[in-house]
């Protein structure tokens, strides 16, 4: 072992001037290299911040189900909007010819419009897409989402304006920890051939994930629902010390689906396109395990294209009028009308968030959002193409720990938006911990749905080139809409026996709803409507959108799990619940009435009054893994003239995963509704056997 | 020729004010003049003085041949002291016990002993079986720094009825790849203080992948307890200056250093977010810090 031996230097005079100085500034001669003991006090990055972190269920303030990688990989689901069927309380179903229905606790509706869809927290309903959600235009590939988050009620707090009927947040994967490369293929029945590919690079400071996703099916057959996608994702996150992080994500898909009916005249056979790109730009800085402050920026833009011509010779045919009757009542005019429902619409998202521990015990959240869309579509509205909404909000939330078996948790935000005013949206719950692993929670929440535009300002009309209307549909009346209330209360029970392996989440609920905006009809306005238009076919009934409704919704719902043994894992879902809706007419108008015992019956059988779901789990030798699902739902009504009877459906999935020299490959046969042969929308469209088979290959 | 060394130690003596009215007192040489080598340093220094002992800071140059002891706080402190002309025994502080190990074989005949920062395997064994009782698959990275101690764990957490998966990377390039192996079927990961396998580009990879598998980790210090460690047993600062502080006294008045040991205090964090995000139910902090003492003398 050699020995440094300061003491013996070269010259006489260079040697005093390094005395002192040595002398002076204490030796730090052998500390250049890193010192073993660096490693216990080198400050490390706070990864897992309290952002980061999944929700812990038995702490959370309301009702949340975590759809984590396992779930998703053995539910053999392939969109995310399978994946709902995974949480008690949701109705799902692939409505033929439309985004699919995804709706939680009842209330449904020709368009679903109530439930909060997320990714990373960035807002996904649509201020376009009728105010809904549009589940086939999400710009996440479902092999990058590391987890679910689903909020079983309402958290306006947590998740803004809208988060009133349900919240879906979608987290998306950092590439950290990924493989290198990722090439799956999806190829089965109903012409599904799905490609995915997925790049990623890996760095000391940051990675880098890049996703391409090809999306295609046939659907139903002898239906035109025919659904192409292409994605892009890109998403980088970068340190910039220890406390910063920075992330980026950017991403585009384009849809293109067969819409309309051969020989329809006004929504006659045809692909749609709609277009959509987003870039975000995240800050967050994590100054310990409970302090954070993040700063989010993101711009999406959404583009339909969707237009085609009325044959008003047909129509007129159909009318009983001689074609030159017709080129008459239209001259100068042609009597091919083109009808544009293309669209256009831009939103800005600006929010921040500042989470602290002052003490201990408590912890709190706070922060704002501001957020602006603008639609513009001549086809959709009309009088004044284009339209905007501004929303800001405000929030905060305490989680208060006053002994350790009790937890409080309080919250509010204050919001204001164009459409529907300003309101507060509180939130609190108690939970007491009676023994480690088992929690009562107790907890009351309102929350407001806004109206969209389109309920407030939709102006659909057909108009020759030069601007006279032919007819008008859809107008809402909707200047004077309020926004939708929700007040509900609940009492769950969490518990886990660990040495069985059991645990499960149950959770009794009261919801009630009022101010609900139903349409009505109502003769369009004189004078809305200028000639030509075909005599006997008048100008067209509006949608007249008011806040007429209220609901009441009890429930039960719960979520099991068994680990039987060390390979075989069994989860039970289970929702009761019984939906009690009244109309009542502020205005009096004649058809109204005459409307409302339709309304009602839908409206009181939106959810079925039992649903249940049951899967297991099962990993044989080789590493190969079985899951099988079996689910029951009752009867319900989608919409008013369709009865969906109870159905039973059964799903399985085998994975057997394989090595090609040193790359990790896995093979999965997949049959979703192995039984076939039933509806889950409209009795007329019967789903069929789904079956694929999806080869995954890790580089 | 003249003789530097005793121009240096003259020098010190002059400039050094606190140097030149001295006796025979405890020297304390730091590594650095920064946390935590300083910190500790005036713990003892304090501490020390309260006592009624002479104790200073002083640089390795500056030491005198009848101190009764010298402080060696951090590995380039030992380096240093060991170095140096002087005889005086020696007490390593803040320093591993592998490091240790190799610096005082080339200590010759010079008395030297220490109180170690890293903990001993027992005690780690000791707070999983308490923090984590139902763990019963326990894994480790290893490099060739961390080897022995991993198999020391093993046999540790053999006591507890615990086994010990260990996989082995030359660097830091193959940690991942070995992590992904590793966690397929296991309870809890411990992370040993090794440069190869826990740095500031590997730790964000490891948590967040050992997060994704729902597997808490165990940690050496407070920084991996922010990072997002579930766990950590580390001494702190002050426990650390106490146990010189016990080994100084012992030394002063029986006349000979104690054996080389491990800090006798510790502490066993939790990091509360990360345990209820994995559905841990942990003791508080206190309680299981005393529960790990109590186990780890009787397993």
């Amino acid at each position: 072992m050699s020995r440094i031996n300061l003491v013996v230097l070269p010259e006489g005079r260079r040697a005093a001037v390094l005395a002192l100085a040595v002398v002076l500034t204490i030796p730090v001669t052998a500390a250049a290299q890193p010192a073993p003991e660096d490693a216990y006090f080198e400050p490390l990055p706070v990864v897992l911040s309290v952002s980061r972190l999944a929700q812990p269920v038995a702490e959370a303030p309301a009702a949340v189900t975590v759809i984590d990688q396992e779930m998703i990989r053995t539910s053999g689901a392939r969109e995310i909007w399978e994946l709902m069927r995974l949480v008690p309380g949701m109705t799902v179903s692939n409505a033929v010819g439309q985004s699919p229905a995804v709706v939680f606790h009842g209330l449904t509706g020709q368009f679903n419009r109530r439930l909060q869809v997320l990714i990373d927290g960035r807002s996904y309903f649509s201020p376009f897409f009728y105010g809904g959600v549009n589940w086939r235009q999400l710009p996440v590939a479902l092999e990058d989402i590391e987890r679910i988050e689903v909020v079983r009620g309402s958290d306006s707090v947590g998740y803004g304006a809208n988060a009133a009927h349900g919240i879906v947040n979608i987290i998306t994967r950092q590439a950290l920890g990924m493989p290198k490369a990722t090439v799956l293929a999806m190829q089965g029945a109903q012409g599904v051939g799905d490609r995915m590919a997925r790049a990623t690079l890996q760095g000391d400071d940051g990675s880098l994930r890049v996703t391409v996703r090809d999306t295609h099916d046939t659907g139903i057959d002898n239906y035109r629902d025919d659904m192409a996608s292409l994605l892009f994702n890109l998403r980088g996150d970068y340190r910039l010390g220890v406390a910063d992080s920075v992330r980026v994500d950017v991403g585009q898909i384009r849809t293109s689906t067969d819409v309309g009916e051969i020989g329809d005249l006004f929504d006659p056979a045809r692909r749609r396109v709609v277009e959509s790109a987003h870039a975000m730009l995240a800050w967050q800085r994590a100054m310990g395990p409970g302090d954070e402050v993040s700063l989010r920026y993101f711009r999406s833009r959404e583009r339909i294209r969707d237009s085609y011509l009325i044959d008003y010779l047909a129509v007129g045919a159909a009318a009983g009028l001689a074609a030159p009757v017709v080129t008459g009542l239209f001259a100068p005019f042609s009597t091919w009308v083109p009808l544009n429902y293309d669209a256009e619409s831009v939103r800005d998202d600006l929010e921040f968030q500042v989470s602290s521990t002052p003490s201990d015990t408590l912890r709190t959240v706070w922060g704002g959002q501001w957020q602006h869309d603008r639609v513009h579509s001549p086809g959709f509205y009309f009088s004044q193409p284009t339209v905007a909404a501004r929303s800001v909000r405000v929030f905060g939330h305490a989680e208060w720990r006053p002994r350790p078996d009790w937890l409080i948790n309080v919250g509010a935000a204050w919001e204001r938006a164009t459409d529907g005013g300003a309101h507060v949206s509180p939130r609190a719950s108690v939970s007491w911990h009676p023994a480690p692993e088992h929690t009562l929670r107790l907890g009351a929440a309102r929350a407001y749905r806004n109206p969209s535009l389109f309920e407030t300002r939709s102006d659909l009309a057909v108009a020759t080139a030069d601007g006279h209307v032919i007819e008008r549909t859809d107008l809402a009346q909707g200047a004077t809409l309020q926004a939708e209330t929700l007040r509900s209360l609940e009492l769950a029970y969490l518990g886990r026996w660990a040495p069985i392996g059991l645990s499960t989440d149950l959770r009794f609920f009261d919801e009630r709803a009022d101010r609900l905006i139903i349409s009505g009809s109502e003769n369009v306005p004189a004078g809305l409507c200028s000639a030509p238009f075909i005599p006997g076919r008048s100008c067209l009934t509006a949608d007249d959108t008011l806040n007429g409704q209220r609901a009441r919704i009890l429930g039960f719902e719960h979520s099991t799990e068994w680990h039987l043994a060390r390979h075989t894992r069994v989860r039970l879902n289970q929702a009761f619940m019984r939906v009690r809706t009244a109309v009542y007419d502020r205005t009096s108008r004649a058809d109204m009435a005459s409307k409302i015992p339709d309304i009602e019956r839908q409206q009181d059988a939106s959810a079925p009054t039992h649903s249940s779901s049951v899967s297991v789990t099962q990993q044989l030798p080789l590493g190969a893994e079985l899951s099988l699902t079996y689910a029951v739902q009752g009867a319900m009504r989608w919409t008013q003239n369709s009865y969906l009877p109870k159905y039973r459906r059964v799903d399985w999935r085998l994975a057997v995963p394989f090595r090609i020299g040193p790359t990790h490959a896995e093979l999965a046969f997949v049959v979703r509704n192995q039984e076939g042969g039933h509806a889950e929308y409209r009795p007329e469209h019967v789903e069929p056997v789904r079956a694929f088979a999806t080869l995954r290959v890790d580089l | 020729m003249i003789d530097l060394r005793r121009c240096l130690l003259l020098l010190a003596v002059w400039l050094l004010p606190a140097a030149g009215v001295q006796a025979a007192g405890v020297s304390v040489v730091v590594s650095a003049d920064e946390r935590p080598y300083r910190d500790v340093a005036e713990l003892i220094v304090s501490g020390l003085q309260r006592s009624g002992v002479t104790a200073t800071r002083r640089p390795v140059d500056a030491l005198a041949d009848d101190d009764p002891l010298v402080v060696a706080i951090g590995t380039a402190a030992l380096t240093n002291v060991l170095a140096a002309p002087q005889r005086t025994p020696v007490l390593a502080l803040l320093l591993p016990s592998a490091t240790y190990a190799a610096l005082a074989r080339g200590a010759g005949s010079r008395p030297v002993s220490a109180v170690f920062l890293d903990q001993p395997e027992t005690r780690l064994a000791a707070a999983l079986a308490e923090a984590v009782p139902t763990a019963r698959r326990v894994g480790v990275l290893v490099s060739d720094e961390s080897r022995e101690p991993a198999e020391r764990l093993r046999t540790a957490l053999r006591r507890h009825g615990s086994a010990l998966a260990v996989r082995a990377v030359a660097d830091s390039s193959e940690v991942l790849p070995a992590l992904e192996i590793l966690l397929d079927d296991l309870d809890v990961l411990v992370v040993l203080p090794d440069s190869r396998i826990s740095n500031r580009y590997t730790v964000p990879a490891l948590l967040l992948q050992t997060y994704r598998h729902r597997i808490p980790v165990l940690g050496f210090s407070q920084s991996w307890l922010s990072a997002g460690a579930a766990l950590a047993v580390f001494s702190t600062e002050a426990q650390v200056a106490d146990a010189g502080l016990a080994a100084i006294r012992e030394t002063l008045t029986t006349g000979a250093l104690p054996p080389p040991r491990h800090p006798p205090q510790f502490v066993v964090a939790v990091n509360r977010y990360v345990a209820r995000s994995l559905g841990l139910t942990l003791p508080h902090e206190e309680a299981l810090g005393e529960r790990v003492r109590q186990r780890e003398v009787r397993p």
